[in-house]
């Protein structure tokens, strides 16, 4: 056994998973983002009835969530996205709008998980009505780094 | 056994860390460095939460990622820079926002170098707001790097 087979890390389990389609979410109100589309999974951990990673090995990871407004907020409105462990924050990002346009935000950590654990990523914005994020951009991701 | 091999055998370099003391304060015009005051992850204790310098106990190539949360706006035309310093301060990377006209967001910086047994990482922001701003505290500010 070589090195580093041993003791380095290959990055998994590791995953990338995406919203298939936009999602509309009533204004001022945190909700759960429907990541429903796995680009990769090395671990086949992903839920995608519940829209959440479910930790299948020990490990740090490094965790990031990607949220995009796919309609248009205006001057004065928040956007903000939160990645969530077994449902405690531990990433947050946001955006104040200074003109209409569609944001994009990243959240990334790095955090301590074990088997059953999960991660999902919430949404919000004060839009005054509802806003849709975007399907495809909006995606929840992880890999272990040791 | 070298020190370099001994510090990795099993054992990962990584940090997370963010502040849990008040937000801080950012005076205008200054090249500020932050400071993350918490170690959430802090493998080989290569951060240390005093100095916020993070020093590399083994060579290779790290990738270190910063997202900190102004908490104040500032006035339109004004930036915000975020910046990550390598190798004791010979690299960087460098994010910019100019708020237009009332704005802000979370400011993202991702930097990737190779690192020696010894060089520092640190994390800058500057805002040239009219008076001081402060950058937000616990995990809505935040600083990590890993060795790849």
């Amino acid at each position: 056994m070589t090195l580093q087979s041993r003791y380095l890390p290959n990055n998994t389990p590791c995953f990338i998973a995406n919203m298939s389609n936009n999602q509309s979410i009533s204004t001022a109100t945190w909700t759960v983002l429907h990541i429903d589309n796995v680009v990769y999974d090395s671990h086949n951990g992903f839920d995608t009835d519940n829209y959440k990673y479910i930790v299948q090995e020990e490990g740090i990871y490094l965790i990031t969530g990607v949220g995009w407004m796919g309609e248009y907020l205006a001057m004065g409105d928040a956007m903000y996205i939160v990645v969530n462990v077994n449902a405690s924050n531990v990433a947050q990002s946001y955006w104040y709008i200074y003109s209409a346009g569609y944001p994009s935000l990243n959240a990334s950590c790095f955090y301590s998980l074990v088997p059953d654990d999960y991660i999902l990523m919430k949404g919000y914005h004060n839009y005054g009505s509802d806003r849709a994020f975007g399907g495809t951009y909006t995606q929840l991701m992880a890999f272990r780094i040791a | 056994m070298t020190n370099q091999t001994e510090y990795h055998l099993g054992r990962p370099t990584a940090f997370y860390v963010y502040r849990t003391s008040s937000n801080q304060d950012i005076s205008p015009s200054t090249w500020t460095t932050l400071q993350f005051d918490y170690a959430k992850i802090n493998y080989n204790n290569c951060y240390d939460t005093s100095t916020y310098l993070f020093t590399a106990k083994i060579s290779g190539i790290y990738l270190f990622i910063s997202e900190v949360w102004p908490l104040e706006k500032i006035t339109a035309s004004r930036v915000w820079n975020n910046l990550i310093w390598g190798q004791s301060g010979s690299v960087n990377s460098f994010s910019y926002f100019m708020d237009h006209p009332d704005a802000t967001f979370t400011i993202r910086a991702t930097l990737m170098c190779r690192m020696e047994i010894g060089q520092t990482a640190y994390n800058q922001v500057y805002h040239n707001n009219d008076v001081a701003r402060q950058i937000r505290n616990s995990y809505l500010s935040r600083f990590m790097g890993y060795l790849i």
